[in-house]
């Protein structure tokens, strides 16, 4: 039977709830600006009434929940295309370092060392007995075998970098798999599950890092807990997960296996899977591109060098070191070093001959066959360039096109989640005016007893 | 939908961004002068700039080549010219020479000049250019042609104590050597013989051992300065100049080719000079008509060097107007229209301000300014 206790009652719930409702309020605004906040609501329901004769008095309110307000859907589309988004954002600049290694077009570059080569020895061509003129030809050659070490250098000490950082992405990814497995258990300690909006947060956030990081599937349970996996090997379940580990044996990055059974972990999207793919593929095309330019180089001179004769009669000669094998190692050789009038300008004996200096400065317009290409020296390296800088181009392109995707996810996934501090606000007041109320509730309710007790 | 502080501010962001990004981009353009700053601007523009420098830097090198190929042949020029004066002249005293009212003397000092026309000859096709020969060819290290003194190897018969006139006059002083017909004994100067060299003369002492009515050999040195002889290593070699793609020139004459083969013109002075010192009128004409023969043929190739010359000059002006049409490419692709990366600039620049402006009024509005 309702009473002035009821009264109390009602008035004790109201001021409860509505003071729940504001610090609520008050933790939303508070968090108005932190990253992957999802705002949280106050569900409040009236409580069961209490039967009096014939009919139903209502006993109050109560707070059934405190919701986290967030789009399933909008995060894992989030989720997805940040996989690709990784993957384009590291492939754009990765080419852009590969670019910045050659340096093209430009007159410190390779293309401008190779023109002035030939040109030394059509200078020569000339003055076949001019010292001045040999020791020039000395000198662009090893200027353009010095850029052909230092650019090869540049592309392997880049690919040693991208190996860094995929093991320290390795690490991270482990890491991320830990935290988000105690957040599994943590959300499960908790009575109902559902009402741990900070956590399910923090977990967004890491489920969203781990994306970028690779293309991992997201499945969530009904008690609340995530479920991962890779190329459909599960990895984490409940507070369990399955490390990966760097490759041991091979080096490739792709070769990536998981610590517990060896088998390879099948990267496919996200950054880690760009950064393997420039490691193991990419670049070392660029070297093995970059050095079957170097041999040809060498090996064209050297093949018509060794048939003259220098200005000491000498034959046999070869230019460049025999040794060349690369582009990290060619280098002229030291005989001619020593001794520039070994340089070979003549077919006979002849020392005011230049026919043969001119037939190997005409080799730069003859075409070879270098690597699966038949170019000039000139063509080849152009379409290496040309190629990377479409490559760039391309990830770039794709790079924004899945920025602005994602960037339009983001907002709809602020539309839903973020905090309005203009809402907020709203809220703020209207909570404290309802709260005041029940505060005069109270008031009333003891008036109202007062007066009962004083009856008596 | 909901408009959040967050998107707000995430949306005031972006553009900003995107705003300062092309603003960069412009104020890179003018401050470099370049579209191409790396390859990934233009890819297929950088492929062909590579390309394009290449070109350029070939026709620096023909250009120096062709002035270098110029030089040579105006010096090729001058020096058959001159060979053709000095011929024009011989040519002259041999037509007065012929004269056979003309005294011994006379010829003889017309002999000498000749003389003189030989050494300026030799002189002439001898000429270098810096450390080269113009006719030598290839060979660098001793000339086309050189002038020795004659040699003459000749039996005579003996007659005891009498002058022998031997073929030529004014011996040098060098060893001569006399020998029996078949080479095996040698006899010595001032016992067995004696010379005149002045005049040409051996007499067989009949106090040495030598026979009288005998069949004996001579070999002795004149001082005739008078036999050319080509360079052993020949003088065929080519000096080639690449003046173009594809395009070579040779820049040189070969010395035996012009002046030896065919006629040689050497020996046609030599001849004129024995003729004159012999006293030999029908010879004299005779060797008139193979100096305007040799001398045709040093006209012919002053033609050919003429020539050469024009058609370098052809191709340099053909090369410096394709060399025009490269740059004015090169600049196209490289350079950066300054005109319009400043408009763009300025367009990105106002527009920054505007959404700037519009930020910062959109940032500020909010309920806490009109709630109690």
């Amino acid at each position: 039977m309702p009473s002035v206790g009821n009264l109390m009652e009602i008035a004790r719930r109201a001021l409860s709830s509505q003071q729940i409702a504001l610090t609520t309020t008050g933790h939303n605004i508070a968090n108005a600006n932190t990253e992957n906040y999802s705002r949280q609501r106050v569900v409040m329901q009236p409580t069961n009434p209490s039967p009096r004769y014939e009919f139903l008095v209502g006993t109050g309110i109560d707070v059934n929940a405190i919701k986290r307000v967030s789009d399933q859907f909008i995060n894992a589309q989030l989720n997805q295309q940040q996989q690709s988004l990784g993957w384009f954002e590291t492939m754009e600049s990765k080419y852009s370092q590969l670019e910045e290694a050659y340096g093209e077009p430009s007159e410190m570059g390779l293309s401008n060392a190779i023109n002035m080569l030939f040109d030394s020895w059509n200078n020569l061509a000339n003055n076949p007995d001019d010292l001045n003129a040999r020791d020039i030809v000395l000198q662009r050659a090893q200027n353009l075998a010095q850029r052909f070490n230092s650019t090869s250098e540049r592309l392997t000490n880049i690919q040693t970098s991208v190996k860094k950082e995929f093991s320290n992405s390795v690490d991270e990814f482990n890491s991320l798999s830990k935290r988000i497995a105690d957040i599994n258990s943590q959300i499960v300690s908790r009575s109902g599950g559902s009402n741990s909006g900070d956590l399910l947060d923090q977990r967004d956030a890491l489920l969203r890092r781990m994306s970028e990081l690779a293309n991992v599937k997201i499945s969530e349970s009904d008690n609340g807990q995530v479920m991962l996996s890779l190329n459909g090997k599960v990895f984490l379940q409940r507070n369990n997960y399955i490390e990966i580990e760097m490759p041991k044996e091979s080096s490739n990055l792709s070769d990536l296996k998981w610590s517990d059974s060896n088998k390879t972990v099948n990267l496919q999207n996200g950054i880690m899977a760009a950064l393997a793919k420039f490691h193991d593929e990419i670049i070392p095309e660029s070297i093995k591109e970059l050095d079957s330019l170097a041999v040809s180089i060498a090996e064209n001179i050297n093949s018509i060098h060794e048939t003259g004769y220098g200005l000491d009669g000498s034959t046999s000669n070869r230019f460049f070191d025999s040794a060349t094998t690369n582009a990290a190692n060619i280098k002229v050789d030291q005989n001619i070093v020593a001794d520039v009038n070994k340089i070979a300008a003549s077919s006979d004996l002849h020392t005011g001959n230049g026919d043969l200096a001119l037939q190997i400065s005409r080799i730069q317009d003859k075409t070879f066959s270098i690597k699966n290409k038949t170019a000039t020296f000139s063509d080849y390296f152009g379409d290496m360039i040309a190629s990377l800088g479409i490559a760039k181009q391309e990830a770039t392109v794709s790079k924004q096109g899945q920025q602005l995707f994602v960037g339009q996810l983001e907002q709809d996934r602020q539309a839903v989640s973020g905090v309005s501090l203009d809402e907020e606000m709203t809220n703020l007041v209207k909570y404290q005016k309802a709260y005041q109320a029940a505060a005069r509730l109270v008031t009333m309710a003891d008036d109202m007893a007062d007066t009962v007790l004083n009856m008596v | 939908m909901r408009i959040t502080r967050a998107l707000v501010d995430n949306t005031l962001l972006k553009s900003l961004s995107n705003s300062n990004d092309l603003r960069v981009k412009y104020f890179k353009e003018i401050s470099t002068g370049k579209r191409i700053n790396i390859a990934s601007d233009d890819p297929l523009g950088s492929a062909r700039l590579i390309d394009l420098n290449k070109m350029l830097l070939q026709m620096e090198r023909y250009q120096k080549n062709i002035d270098d190929s110029k030089t040579w042949v105006q010096l090729t020029e001058g020096a058959l010219d001159s060979m053709n004066e000095i011929m024009q002249r011989a040519i002259s005293e041999a037509m007065s020479g012929s004269n056979d009212t003309l005294a011994k003397d006379a010829r003889e000092n017309m002999a000498a000049q000749i003389q003189e026309f030989l050494s300026s000859m030799v002189e002439q096709a001898n000429t270098k250019n810096g450390s080269r020969y113009l006719f030598g060819g290839t060979v660098i290290d001793s000339p086309p042609f050189t002038i020795t003194n004659k040699v003459e190897n000749e039996s005579f018969t003996s007659s005891l104590d009498a002058a022998v006139q031997l073929d030529q006059t004014d011996i040098s002083n060098d060893p001569i050597i006399v020998t029996s017909s078949d080479g095996s004994v040698t006899f010595v100067e001032g016992t067995d013989y004696e010379i005149d060299r002045k005049r040409g003369t051996i007499t067989v002492l009949s106090s040495g051992s030598m026979a009288d009515s005998t069949n004996y050999s001579v070999s002795y040195t004149t001082n005739d300065a008078s036999v050319v002889s080509v360079n052993e290593k020949g003088t065929d070699g080519k000096i080639v100049r690449e003046i173009g793609k594809d395009q070579t020139m040779q820049v040189n004459i070969s010395g035996s080719k012009a002046f030896t083969d065919g006629n040689n013109i050497f020996q046609s002075l030599v001849d004129l000079k024995n003729a004159l010192m012999r006293n030999d009128g029908d010879e004299i004409r005779n060797t008139t008509e193979k100096l305007r023969q040799s001398d045709d043929q040093i006209v012919r190739y002053l033609g050919k060097a003429g020539l050469k010359y024009n058609h370098l000059t052809d191709t340099e002006q053909a090369l410096t107007s394709y060399s025009l049409q490269i740059r004015s490419m090169k600049s196209s692709i490289e350079d950066a229209d300054l005109a319009e990366a400043s408009v763009n600039l300025e367009v990105q620049d106002n527009a920054y301000n505007a959404a700037l402006k519009a930020g910062a009024k959109i940032l500020q509005l909010n309920l806490l300014d009109f709630l109690g």
